[in-house]
């Protein structure tokens, strides 16, 4: 798939060791003009580090990354001058305040000082953050801190804006405002790379995920897409007493519709078709076999299952 | 576009000298009372005549010095906070990032120690109009050149910590070893070797030349050296920041 045809980014082997840690894993990518690309995975997987890279802030070890047709490697400078990137932790120095910050950045993208001063304005109104203008960055809350680092990209509105978990430790209202401007960006014509481990977030606003896994590409697709390459329609879940017993796990697999059976201690996880004739034939073996039912959940896949399903662990703990 | 870039990077280096003003009355306090009570004291003991203007002089130099070394407690502090990486993944040139930074840090050493200076001026005289331009020309070159050493400094070790420490250790050679206290004919000949090649030395020597006092050496030779000193340490700077800034690896 290609949403208007073009690439915007391109990796070609993007590898990063550190020391001998191999963080990303010759990764090969192409992320297209004008989508919102949610790249998923856990934290550690190589999400950042790749991000990095992209916006020329760390060297790769091997391979190279092409941004618009620009090899990361050769024309650093022109890269930067499409990018603008979002970083997971605030990169604020302490004596600085927002307004300074803002309008700082603001004149390095470009912006005369009478422009600058109009768009930062606009900007911290419209994240609610002009009455904290003048307050140093040591004196805002986490949250508040985030907004500044998010508001930087939207005061460049870059040809790729690239945002690393952009609502992590902002509140509910603040995610849903953050994720309407995210696209309001890219409707006016960049590209969005969007990395997140928060599965909700890739599922309502990416055009195409990545799942990211120890430093490699694991699976790739529209969020609609990659649900559908579970095997099995429904998802089935069954909370037991007790783990269940290898004899119990072999009959449940031989229904005819179960596509596949995943023990996880004492819960149960199917994969399946036909999910409202099988379950009441289960529920009774599992009883005549002396278990007792605590708890069953039947749904659709999530991100977290195709996750699941690609890696073999879950991107959300276990409560 | 570069000379805009390279004027934004170096106003707002520049533009932390507002943030530290209880830091520069503190330094301000300490060099009136360093000339007021120590100065004066010391000069009783010490044979050489007029050794208070001397000293005088001096003193103001190891000031601008420790304030352009400053630069690398800035940057240190930065990098704690992760704005190193916002810097470096900002549509700006990188050569021109480490340029403007040097630039902005050795113009804010020189305003930082403005108050010391008027009063060492006043306090001692100045020869005419002409030395005391070259003069300011000498420690702006001194000043340059120290914000790009601690560029370099700050490149090398990527830790907070280690900077501290050999800034320290630094300043406690740097100063020593050069006629900032003492003329070289009082060193011993080791001591007198290094002080000769040393940038401290030379903008003392130009300083004093400029405020009529007796100064060694020739104040022409003491402002090549010091250029070279400026050129050298900011082209290293600029290798090293960018060599060594990208790519992490930073440690408290």
């Amino acid at each position: 798939m290609s949403i208007n045809g073009g690439v915007a980014v391109k990796l070609v082997n993007l590898t990063k060791y550190y020391g001998k840690f191999l963080a990303v894993d010759h990764l090969n990518l192409e992320i297209y003009d004008r989508e919102i690309f949610g790249f998923l995975g856990p934290n550690g997987a190589g999400k950042s580090t790749t991000l990095l890279m992209i916006t020329t802030v760390l060297r790769p070890s091997e391979g190279t990354a092409y941004v618009y047709g620009v090899d990361i490697r050769k024309d650093p400078d022109r890269v930067r001058q499409m990018v603008g990137i979002a970083f997971q932790d605030p990169k604020l120095y302490w004596v600085h305040t927002p307004y300074e910050i803002l309008y700082w950045h603001a004149r390095v993208c470009g912006y005369s000082s009478s422009e600058a001063r109009q768009v930062v304005k606009e900007v911290l109104t419209r994240f609610d953050m002009w009455e904290a203008r003048r307050k140093r960055a040591f004196e805002l809350s986490g949250g508040m801190r985030k907004r500044v680092e998010i508001a930087k990209v939207f005061i460049q509105r870059p040809r790729l804006a690239i945002f690393d978990e952009p609502t992590a430790q902002i509140d509910v209202s603040g995610k849903h405002m953050i994720w309407e401007m995210i696209k309001e960006l890219r409707d006016e014509g960049s590209t969005i790379i969007l990395a997140t481990n928060e599965l909700y977030e890739a599922d309502v606003l990416s055009d195409r995920v990545g799942i990211i896994y120890k430093g490699r590409i694991a699976a790739l697709g529209t969020p609609q897409e990659l649900k559908d390459t579970i095997p099995g329609g429904d998802v089935l879940e069954i909370d037991l007493d007790r783990p269940p017993s290898d004899e119990v796990v072999r009959r449940i697999e031989a229904e005819p519709e179960i596509v596949e059976v995943r023990r996880m201690n004492q819960r149960i996880r199917m994969y399946l078709n036909r999910v409202e004739e099988v379950l009441p034939r289960i529920l009774a073996m599992l009883m005549e076999s002396g278990y007792r039912v605590k708890r069953v959940d039947m749904r659709e896949p999530t991100l977290d299952d195709v996750f699941l399903h690609y890696t073999g662990v879950k991107l959300v703990k276990e409560e | 576009m570069i000379l805009r870039h390279l004027l934004l990077v170096v106003e707002r280096d520049f533009r932390l000298l507002i943030e530290y003003r209880l830091f520069l009355i503190i330094r301000w306090l300490w060099f009136g009372i360093q000339i007021a009570i120590f100065g004066l004291a010391i000069s009783q003991l010490v044979v050489l005549e007029g050794y208070i203007n001397y000293y005088a002089a001096g003193i103001y130099v190891a000031t601008l010095y420790s304030a352009a070394m400053f630069v690398a407690v800035d940057i240190s502090e930065e990098a704690e906070h992760g704005v190193v990486d916002y810097l470096l993944s900002l549509p700006i040139n990188r050569n021109i990032l480490i340029i403007g930074r040097a630039i902005g840090g050795g113009l804010r050493s020189l305003a930082a120690t403005a108050p010391p200076l008027v009063i060492t001026l006043l306090y001692v005289g100045v020869r005419n109009p002409y030395t005391l331009i070259s003069a300011v020309a000498g420690l702006a070159l001194l000043s340059f050149g120290v914000a790009g050493l601690a560029i370099t400094i700050v490149s090398l070790l990527k830790s907070g910590a280690k900077t501290d420490i050999l800034l320290g250790a630094l300043d406690a050679f740097v100063i020593r070893l050069s006629t900032v206290f003492y003329p070289r004919e009082f060193m011993p000949e080791a001591y007198s070797a290094a002080a000769a090649v040393n940038p401290l030395t030379h903008a003392s020597e130009v300083f004093r030349w400029a405020l009529g006092l007796p100064y060694e050496g020739d104040p022409i030779f003491s402002m090549v050296m010091l250029l070279a000193f400026m050129v050298s340490m900011t082209s290293i700077g600029v290798y090293l920041y960018e060599k060594r800034m990208e790519g992490g690896g930073w440690t408290s």
